[in-house]
């Protein structure tokens, strides 16, 4: 089953994908439209209501058409690898991967080939027909109609091509294209809390040698499918898996370890782990907010300097956090209708998450208390929801992580004033004793 | 109504309606002039004044012109997309946001594409006049029209290099961003009028015995818009209301955004049209963020990876310009009224205190190991302070003083020799009436 995703999702991300199929349908419409053209030619002298072309005219038109937009094409594809190269420099290498590969870039690239094709086809197949001058023929002028319209659409679709890269090397695009990412894997991965979830932490391991199944390759692990894992083993087998998804595992270390009856089918355990060369977001909560800290640390560095950028980035983990906080996680711990126990001691929980997000940032923020404050006002944001949600466990994660900020302020060497600062917005914020939390300050510039 | 003009925001800003407007007068342009060509060739038999070409060369004019033109255009376009991103890698990523989307680029680009469209229409009608006529007799007008066309495509195309080199200096840039600012402060806050009534220091307090319900933001997303006017109508009469965030507030999902007192129906729905969240901030109604945005190129300027003290100083003069501005000006009241008894207390607006400090804050960290940039931050408070002398504002000179005293601290606290410490501290004004001493 994950397999089938992993092949689906290389097909949909394959740079050919698109673009063939436009050549196709390019193909299809050159046939179809002189196909109708010679038809209705024979049956009434020329198509009177379009342009009434030449073939000589034809010929210029198809031609300089079909040079000039894959020219352009070229050039425009090429010079925009460019600045990829530039903005990743810029924000952080890992977050431009797929740039070529979005569908819109992919649906550009597919109408300028398209109408490469179509025109090279349209112009094979004209030819001068009767007796007449060679410079008087009818011309298929429905085909030559519609190469126009192809030639002015290729060009608008260059032009949006350029802008959309533009657009989407910003960082404030960057940043917001990685949130909604992670939000929706959020939102498909971390769902309400199973039922069968152990409620007193993790049960002890079995007595007993166990087997145990060494990783067969390097790589990232991408996902796990759990059913699949169990499915391996004989039942009431206990399982134990220690990376978890988003780990980077060296060959012929352990990776699960079973205790059962049967040895485990070695086939069965390979087909539940998909094992790549690099990591990606299909189970990877984490990887999101990874991208996102590191392009706060590149923003934070001294030679960038780049303090509001690392000011977006806070706020929009903000907002990943608290869709994490409200959502239960997945157990660490399954068990499964036929005994068996499946323990992923590699699982995050909330305050994991919380550091993850926060900690980098804040030992980084130490030099600019602006940064430190927008943290607390952030974390103070955070504890509100959290607060209202009802879950005063979570909470702890989010206030351990503000006292930390402040110990960071306190330990950075600022001057009175900034740190006076830093103390006055904790006391508001209510993450610092003494007078009674007022209400939220407002969050912003 | 802030809606609509968040709508007519997003529709001037496509990238296709002006191109497609020139398109389109391409094509009436081709049809016209053909026709015209047509009427020309029967009075006259030829055009003698323009020039007379044969088809062939005709069509080897026209689709030169038309490929070389898209070529060009496509190269430039390109190309300067690298210049943006080497420049905002300079600056700030913020600033060089409306790429391709200003007015005067997208004309350029729809010159190009019209000049095109022009040229494949005449092509296709280019024939011999009669089926065995050798004569000469090519469309004349329509073909030095395309001429014209492409020498004016050649030069907007030079234009836009010119427009788009200029537009990424740093003094363009920082200028740019200033009269903007200065745009919005004129329209959003009112000229001041000392006879207008000092504000009270704090709202007054909500009246707690009425019930309260809050509204939590419905998504996340930066608030680019709030309209007190349309928060006001929806709320029932005699109501109270407090802004729980602000414009250039980035706002959580679920985290409150306005606590409403008082009695009667009110729905969250007519509430949310108050206001409008989007994916980045916008200047529409949003002073600082303009202060934000100088601040930014300054403070990329004082990195050590960049270290170009002088663009500093031109952000730092310019963020006086806008601070004395702002002085001149009132804020737009704390708490608005209507005659049905709502009220509406907005405590977290920014005040001129609050300007100043994010204009001068990070900058004097940044500054701390380059004497010079000190040096300058103090000159232009000193100026601010003058100005505010004469203005007559005394009540808020005592916050530049404590920023004087955070440039002092600063110093003092820092590892610079001690001839520059002597510099900067020499530097330090000694504001009138005296109380400028520490």
């Amino acid at each position: 089953m994950i397999r089938i995703r992993a092949i689906g999702d290389r097909f949909r991300g394959s740079l050919f994908y698109v673009p063939s199929l436009f050549v196709v349908l390019a193909a299809a419409l050159a046939w179809g439209v002189i196909r109708f053209e010679s038809g209705a030619v024979s049956g009434g002298g020329s198509t009177r209501l379009l342009l009434s072309v030449t073939v000589e005219s034809a010929r210029s038109i198809l031609g300089t058409i079909a040079g000039a937009t894959i020219t352009v094409a070229g050039i425009v594809f090429s010079v925009t690898v460019v600045s990829v190269q530039l903005a990743s420099t810029q924000f952080t290498p890992r977050v431009l991967r797929g740039f070529l590969r979005d569908r819109f870039q992919q649906n550009i690239i597919g109408i300028i080939v398209g109408t490469f094709t179509y025109c090279t086809l349209v112009l094979a197949t004209i030819r001068v027909t009767g007796t007449g001058d060679r410079d008087e023929a009818a011309a298929p002028s429905l085909a030559v109609t519609i190469a126009i319209v192809l030639a002015v659409a290729s060009i608008l679709g260059i032009v949006a091509f350029i802008d959309h890269s533009a657009r989407s090397m910003q960082v404030g695009h960057i940043i917001r294209r990685v949130t909604a990412e992670t939000r929706e894997r959020i939102a498909v991965l971390y769902g309400d809390a199973d039922d069968d979830e152990h409620p007193d932490g993790i049960p002890p391991e079995p007595a007993g040698e166990p087997a145990v199944i060494r990783a067969w390759e390097d790589g990232w692990i991408q996902q796990l499918s759990e059913r699949v894992l169990c499915g391996a083993t004989s039942p009431g087998s206990y399982l134990r898996v220690d990376s978890g998804v988003g780990a980077f595992v060296v060959e012929d270390t352990p990776l699960v370890t079973v205790w059962g009856d049967d040895v485990p089918d070695l086939r069965r355990v390979q087909e539940a782990f998909v094992i790549g060369a690099e990591r990606t977001m299909q189970q990877d909560v984490m990887f999101g907010i990874r991208q996102l800290v590191d392009i706060g640390l590149r923003a934070l560095s001294t030679g960038v300097n780049d303090p509001t950028t690392a000011y977006e980035v806070i706020v929009h983990l903000g907002s990943i956090l608290s869709d994490v906080l409200r959502r239960d996680l997945p157990p660490r711990v399954r068990t499964d209708v036929e005994g068996r126990t499946l323990v992923l001691s590699g699982r995050h929980d909330h305050g994991a998450h919380v550091e993850r997000a926060f900690g980098q940032l804040r030992i980084a923020g130490a030099g600019q208390p602006a940064v430190l404050i927008r943290l607390l006002r952030t974390l103070y944001l955070l504890d509100e929801v959290m607060c209202e949600a009802g879950h005063q466990d979570r909470r702890a994660a989010i206030r351990r992580q503000a006292e930390l900020v402040i110990a960071t302020a306190e330990q950075a060497g600022y001057i009175d004033a900034d740190l006076e600062d830093i103390h006055r917005e904790a006391r508001i914020l209510g993450f610092l004793a003494s007078e009674p939390s007022a209400r939220g300050a407002g969050h912003g510039d | 109504m802030i809606q609509l003009q968040a709508l007519a925001e997003r529709v001037r800003g496509s990238l296709f309606w002006v191109p497609m407007l020139f398109v389109a007068v391409a094509s009436a342009l081709a049809w016209l002039v053909l026709r015209l060509d047509v009427a020309f060739v029967d009075d006259l038999g030829r055009t003698p004044l323009l020039v007379s070409t044969t088809v062939d060369s005709a069509r080897s004019l026209l689709s030169t012109i038309a490929g070389a033109t898209i070529t060009v255009a496509g190269i430039v376009f390109s190309v300067t997309v690298v210049s943006v991103q080497l420049a905002s890698s300079q600056y700030s990523p913020r600033v060089l946001r409306n790429f391709l989307r200003d007015r005067f680029q997208q004309r350029v680009i729809g010159v190009v594409v019209a000049t095109f469209t022009y040229c494949m229409f005449v092509l296709a009608s280019i024939r011999l006049p009669e089926p065995d006529a050798t004569v000469e007799a090519a469309p004349s007008l329509a073909v030095t029209v395309a001429i014209v066309l492409a020498v004016v495509s050649i030069l907007a195309i030079v234009g836009f290099i010119d427009h788009s080199a200029r537009s990424m200096q740093a003094g363009e840039i920082i200028e740019r961003v200033t009269a903007e600012t200065r745009s919005r402060i004129r329209s959003l806050y009112l000229p001041r009028d000392e006879r207008r009534s000092p504000e009270p220091v704090s709202p007054s307090p909500p009246p707690l015995d009425a019930p309260k319900r809050v509204l939590r933001a419905w998504r996340s997303g930066w608030v680019q818009q709030i309209s007190t006017d349309a928060l006001l109508r929806v709320a029932p009469p005699g109501s109270y209301l407090r802004l729980d965030t602000r414009v250039g507030a980035y706002v959580i999902e679920d985290t409150p955004i306005l606590t409403v007192w008082g009695h009667g129906e009110l729905d969250d729905e007519p509430l949310h049209q108050g206001f409008v969240f989007g994916r980045s901030r916008t200047m529409q109604q949003d002073v600082a963020f303009g202060i934000r945005q100088l601040v930014d190129i300054g403070l990329r300027a004082l990195s050590t990876g960049v270290n170009d003290p002088t663009t500093a100083h031109e952000v730092i003069e310019h963020l006086g310009s806008l601070l004395a501005e702002l002085f001149q000006h009132d804020l737009p009241p704390r708490i608005h009224t209507d005659e049905e008894g709502r009220v509406l207390a907005i405590p977290d607006r920014p005040e001129h205190a609050d300007h100043v400090d994010h204009a001068l804050d990070q900058l004097r960290v940044a500054a701390a190991g380059q004497p010079a940039v000190l040096v300058d931050l103090l000159a232009t408070i000193r100026s601010l302070d003058e100005l505010l002398a004469d203005l007559g504002l005394d009540h808020h000179r005592p916050q530049l003083r404590a920023h004087i005293r955070l440039i002092v601290e600063a110093v003092e606290f820092g590892s610079l020799a001690p001839a520059d410490r002597h510099r900067v501290l020499a530097a330090v004004p000694s504001l009138r009436d005296g109380e400028g001493e520490r």
